[in-house]
């Protein structure tokens, strides 16, 4: 018997990344790339660097690029990352109570009962608490991103970087070098300057149990992990696949949903073969003033985007 | 309960009159460090975001006084207290204050009815109903009464001083030494001294009585104007800028105004001609201060009021509208966590030279 | 004489039926405002305070929509809606700032509950247009039965929704933002899936924590009447919102003592749909996934 699989597919605003799991969600394929800004170059390509077109029998999107990923390929629905990613943490660890999920340009906390969210905040508004902020530092201290956990777990004296704005706390990062702070040092305060905004932006005066399960791209950097570990006073769990763990909920939605419905998916891999464009123009029946984009696959029109009134669809 | 230990939290000095009260009825008072960055930081944890700082300020207060063992807590509160958010505040503050875990009794300072209510039966049990319980009232207003005016004489007098003295900073120590006196003072026969030493220390103060100066007067939400921490010391910073501050908004203004009394009706009568209805507060007041002060002849009149004052952000266009009207320079500034010292210090530079080259030109033409 | 009735706060979204059929019956001709769009929005944010929530900011706008459209634009000085209760102060002095600001002839509709009722507000302003009493009074009668009606027509939806299996949330925000969909980025039309409860349809909670305004005191009600009968609270505030800044304390707490999802959505001119669609959906899949937990 033909064996069936499920696609999860995550398009963020810095990474597009994309999952296969098969009947027993186990993870058999999965791909990662940048988004550049270019969200539907980077679906046709993350789809494409999967190692074969797979038999899929269901598919879903999510991230912030969800919906015109949907039109896009014809998946069979969309979710919202934050349910996708508590399903994903929850498969591989079962009893978390808080995720932590930073990425390039949000973060999201979860806290969970039972595998359950319960209450969940998300931050897409300001840079500080989010992968940007350290990237952007990184670039200044000419430092690889790559480098900086590394770095961070050298550091042997304190240094504090003020973090409520990311544009100021490189203000602050100037002064410390100045005064002569080590680069380690910095970059280990930096790693705390996160932190503290992700808890000042997201958290609040909620309390974090454990077990805490730490994803996103940021959850690559060793530093960040470990300045969480001091701030929750907490053991902090990156698990495997924490980079794509969104796209791996959302395969598994996409499972829950065809165990559900049992409906035919539309999804069909050759789709990447399609031409995809898009047009833009500014609405005018209403003094809105809409920027509608419409996107066409191979001269039809699948999609709108940017309407208010709902008007376009 | 355990024997009493009353505590209140801060606005400006009034901590010298309040403390004096409870001492006079025989109470022990504990009074918490005047406001500072701490007492903030502890009001902004615990407080909602979009309220106005002094909620904010007065819970980090209430909370640095229970933390040193206070265990009874006196409030302003209390429906007919105000129209703006200030009657709702010790409700909230009381129920956050109860979930952080502490435990004391909350008294609401309010209308009349529960004045009345406090000075007869609440103060009376807290004290221990001692058989001179009236007599020591009694003594007790007073000396709140002697002490409010002191308190406002100083401050009156070192405004003046200021802005005219020729050894810079004298003013400011003198200012210390007598509000230091008038704390220390227990007894009505030491008050009525310490009135003549005011009067005799700051007319030792060597003046230029030649200097140009620049009048302003100041106003807006009562907290903002009377507490220096908050306002980030704003009358000292313009004093630096030879500014003569005009602030009629004081204690014995207040307590007056609770009463009945004093220029405050005078104020309401004239701002209800430009808004037929109040919003709280003291917006009646800020408007009908700019006719009032105009013809005492004032060059400029700064509003404070904290972020999203209820009262005073609604009459800012009717401010504005004034300020052209009368050719009267206004500049306002709202109050929150985030403000900065060169943020206001920058504006208020800049506003003052505006006003002296204006004065410049026109008294060349 | 052409009245100009702009869309905005308590005058349309709660007392609109009121006013529109009032004048219909006293033949005076009236015109809307257009419904809250990006222009208006721009015009208000130009000519309003920063300090005030966005609702507000809206008047100038509508009524600025207006000018040239009407001889006289009303506007509603709110001062107290409920014995015992007052307004938010920003909504004292409405028809002088807007008089002020945008330099049109303004008819003012004093309403002040906790003094006189609302059959007087209706009446003093009906004789301004009509010199006739008694026509006065049938149609104030006539309009309030309308009004009533709405009401009563709305407490039927409940009823009707709390039997259905659906999800049920209460929905607790003011009119004024929750029935623009501009400014609520048409959350209701996000909600349509769901079965969902506004203020209008509680009944009376006798205790609830102490409040002195009006609304906040119908929005507490809300929250305290729907807490064991909807599957969460979605509260719906504006940033800057004075009143609700302390109320919404009570709320949240309410919520975790009952055990009950509560997401809060601040709004202002700068929130996008970005923001409010994933967390709206986010909020719905948690509560659904819950329902399904427990009964598994």
């Amino acid at each position: 018997m033909e064996k069936k699989y499920y696609l999860g597919l995550d398009i963020g605003s810095t990474s597009t990344k994309a999952a296969v799991v098969d009947e027993n969600i186990e993870v058999v394929d999965s791909s990662y790339i940048m988004t550049e800004g270019k969200p539907i170059e980077a679906i046709m390509k993350c789809l494409g660097l999967l190692k074969k077109n797979y038999e899929i029998v269901q598919a879903a999107t999510t991230g912030s690029g969800r919906r015109l990923a949907k039109a896009m390929i014809n998946a069979d629905l969309e979710i919202d990352e934050i349910t996708a990613h508590a399903v994903g943490v929850t498969h591989f660890v079962p009893d978390a109570k808080t995720i932590i999920e930073i990425g390039g340009q949000d973060s999201k906390n979860m806290i969970l009962e039972d595998g359950v969210v319960i209450k969940f905040s998300l931050n897409n508004l300001c840079s500080a608490g989010t992968g940007v902020f350290l990237e952007h530092q990184a670039n200044r201290l000419r430092v690889p991103i790559e480098r900086f956990g590394d770095l961070a777990l050298r550091s042997k004296a304190g240094c504090t970087i003020a973090s409520k704005c990311t544009v100021f706390a490189e203000t602050s990062m100037i002064s410390k070098q100045s005064m002569g702070y080590k680069v380690e040092d910095i970059i280990n305060g930096l790693c705390h300057s996160m932190v503290r905004n992700y808890i000042n932006i997201l958290v609040k005066n909620e309390k974090l149990l454990p077990p805490v399960v730490f994803c996103g791209g940021v959850s690559e950097n060793v530093g960040v992990k470990y300045a969480f570990e001091e701030a929750l006073e907490a053991k902090v769990i990156v698990p495997k696949h924490n980079k794509i763990i969104g796209s791996i909920g959302a395969a598994i939605i996409a499972k829950e949903e065809m165990d559900k419905t049992n409906q035919k998916t539309s999804f069909d891999f050759n789709i990447i073969k399609s031409d995809f464009k898009t047009k833009t123009f500014f609405c005018s029946i209403c003094p809105n003033q809409c920027e509608i984009s419409q996107i066409v696959r191979d001269e039809t029109t699948i999609a709108f985007f940017g309407s208010r009134c709902g008007r376009y669809i | 309960m355990q024997s009493p230990i009353v505590s209140f939290p801060h606005m400006g000095e009034s901590w010298i009159i309040m403390k004096a009260f409870f001492e006079t009825l025989g109470l022990k008072v504990l009074v918490p460090p005047y406001n500072n960055e701490k007492t903030m930081k502890e009001g902004v944890i615990n407080s909602p975001e979009c309220v106005c700082i002094p909620y904010k300020i007065t819970l980090g207060s209430m909370i640095e006084a229970l933390k040193m063992g206070a265990n009874c807590l006196f409030m302003i509160g209390g429906q007919r207290t105000g129209l703006c958010r200030l009657p709702q505040y010790v409700v909230n503050q009381e129920k956050t204050l109860r979930e952080m875990g502490f435990e004391f009794e909350i008294y609401k300072v309010g209308d009349p009815l529960m004045i009345q209510r406090l000075l007869t039966k609440d103060l009376k049990e807290l004290s221990g109903n001692p058989k001179d319980y009236y007599k020591k009232l009694i003594k007790a207003l007073r000396i709140v009464w002697i002490k409010t005016e002191l308190v406002d004489l100083t401050n009156q007098l070192s405004r003046f001083y200021r802005v005219y003295e020729t050894n810079k900073g004298k003013t400011n120590k003198v200012r210390e030494e007598m509000l230091k006196m008038v704390d220390d003072s227990k007894e009505i026969k030491e008050l009525k001294k310490a009135r003549k030493t005011i009067d005799e220390s700051f007319k030792d103060i060597d003046i230029d009585k030649k200097r140009e100066v620049v009048r302003i007067l100041i106003g807006g939400e009562f907290y903002s104007v009377l507490d220096s921490f908050i306002n980030c010391d704003i009358e000292r910073r313009l004093a630096e800028l030879n500014v003569l501050v005009e602030n009629p908004t004081s204690f014995s203004y207040l307590i007056k105004a609770k009463m009945g009394l004093g220029i405050r009706k005078k104020l309401v009568r004239l701002g209800l001609k430009y808004v037929p209805v109040t919003s709280g507060g003291e917006d009646l007041p800020t408007i009908g201060r700019i006719e009032y002060f105009r013809k005492k002849g004032i060059d400029g009149y700064i509003i404070l009021f904290p972020m999203g004052c209820l009262p005073e952000t609604a009459i800012i266009p009717i401010l504005d509208h004034l300020g052209k009207k009368f050719d009267l320079p206004i500049i306002h500034f709202s109050i929150d966590e985030n403000l900065s010292e060169t943020y206001l210090q920058t504006r208020l530079e800049a506003f003052i030279n505006t006003i002296k080259r204006r004065k410049w030109k026109k008294n060349i033409i | 004489m052409r009245i100009g009735l702009p869309k905005i706060l308590l005058q349309y979204y709660k007392y609109g039926i009121l006013c529109e059929t009032f004048l219909k019956e006293l033949k005076i001709d009236y015109i809307y405002s257009d419904c809250t769009n990006k222009k208006i929005v721009e015009d208000s944010l130009k000519v309003a305070q920063d300090e005030i929530c966005i609702p507000v900011k809206l008047i100038y706008g509508h009524s600025l929509n207006l000018k040239g459209k009407c001889d006289k634009i009303l506007v509603s000085r709110m001062i107290s809606l409920k014995p015992n209760t007052i307004t938010c102060p920003r909504l004292r002095i409405l028809p002088e700032l807007v008089s002020i600001q945008t330099e049109m002839e303004v008819l003012k509709l004093n309403i002040n509950i906790q003094k006189y009722p609302l059959f007087f507000s209706f009446f003093t302003f009906g004789l301004k247009l009509r010199k006739n009493p008694i026509s006065v009074v049938l149609a104030y009668y006539k309009a309030f039965k309308k009004y009533n009606k709405e009401i009563q027509e709305l407490k039927e939806k409940r009823e009707r929704f709390l039997k259905e299996e659906k999800i049920k949330i209460a929905l607790i925000g003011h009119s004024y933002l929750i029935y623009d969909k501009f400014i609520s980025l048409d959350i209701l039309g996000r909600l349509k899936d769901v079965n969902v409860f506004v203020s209008e349809m509680a009944d009376e909670v006798k205790e609830l924590p102490a409040t002195y305004w009006s609304e906040e005191r119908e929005l507490l009600n809300a929250a305290y009447y729907f807490i064991d009968k909807v599957d969460g609270i979605l509260l719906l505030t504006s940033f800057l919102c004075g009143t609700g800044s302390l109320i919404n304390e009570f709320i949240f707490s309410r919520a975790k003592e009952c055990k009950v999802p509560i997401m809060q959505l601040i709004v202002d001119e700068n929130t996008t749909e970005t923001m409010v669609d994933t967390r709206i959906q986010a909020f719905l899949n948690m509560i659904w996934r819950k329902k399904i937990c427990r009964v598994q």
